[in-house]
């Protein structure tokens, strides 16, 4: 997986930036943490690393690392805005393309 | 006459792990986390597989990960490096020095597959017909390489990890 379709825009005019607050949609809504499929990562590192940092059981990691190795993507956690973007980042420390999302 | 234990990784019962690596290999390993880090400090295109980004369409939110996360990803990628340049000649690891094994390895494989632009489920060439002047086929052997010592690695690690499922909540 090398490509993500996006909608990103070029440019935003700086005066509409709210600092701090990210983006103007509703707080409410959980996010999701969602891991890509990558041709680098090793199915077995994968698994371990959803293992290590969530607490997964064995199953439930190797279900989740299948889901991103034939889908392309999976869930493999959600919650708060704080509480995603902390997964996020540790799983970037472990190498892995993963990305938040608002449902 | 006495058979030498298999090379690669195991964990041994003190919890530790044995490295077996011939000392060619290591005198390899040992060159590249230097490398990696010179090209990660630099922004070398070949390293963006080390800071993915976290938001892809709220370019502001992308900014401001980018601004709190990038400094500490790049500490921790030069800590675990750092570790393994400095314990690639040793035969026994600690669970710490294991896990920047595990980490470095994956950053430096991250770096060499996108350099080559690795495709999924590329086979290896063979070595046995592999030229000098072949830089890309010389570079897949490399790679084979680190992938199957790091593959070393996740096995050992994870035959201790079987045992529970208590999650690491240290970071």
């Amino acid at each position: 997986m090398s490509t993500v379709a996006t909608t990103v825009p070029t440019a935003v005019p700086v005066e509409e930036e709210i600092p701090g607050t990210g983006s103007s949609i509703t707080t409410d809504r959980p996010w999701l943490v969602v891991v890509w499929n990558d041709p680098i990562n090793l199915m077995s590192y994968v698994t371990w690393v959803f293992q290590k940092l969530f607490g997964y059981s064995r199953a439930r990691a190797e279900k989740l690392m299948l889901d991103v190795h034939t889908k392309g993507r999976a869930v493999v956690s959600s919650g708060s805005r704080e509480r995603a973007e902390m997964d996020v980042f540790r799983l970037h420390e472990h190498g892995l393309w993963a990305t938040l999302e608002q449902v | 006459m006495s058979f030498a234990p298999p090379l690669g990784v195991r964990r041994r019962d003190d919890g530790r792990y044995s490295v077996r690596l011939p000392p060619h290999e290591r005198s390899v390993l040992v060159s590249l986390p230097s490398h990696v880090l010179a090209l990660a400090r630099a922004g070398d295109p070949s390293t963006v597989r080390l800071f993915p980004p976290a938001y892809l369409e709220d370019i502001d939110a992308e900014a401001e990960y980018v601004a709190l996360s990038r400094s500490e990803l790049m500490e921790g990628c030069a800590a675990s490096l750092e570790t393994f340049r400095k314990t690639v000649q040793s035969e026994v690891l600690n669970q710490e020095q294991a896990l920047a094994w595990m980490r470095a390895l994956n950053q430096i494989r991250l770096v060499i597959g996108t350099k080559l632009d690795i495709q999924e489920n590329e086979p290896y060439p063979d070595p046995a017909t592999v030229s000098a002047e072949d830089v890309r086929s010389q570079g897949m052997l490399l790679y084979g390489y680190l992938t199957w010592l790091q593959s070393e690695l996740i096995e050992a690690v994870s035959a201790e990890q079987a045992g529970g499922d208590s999650p690491d909540v240290a970071e």
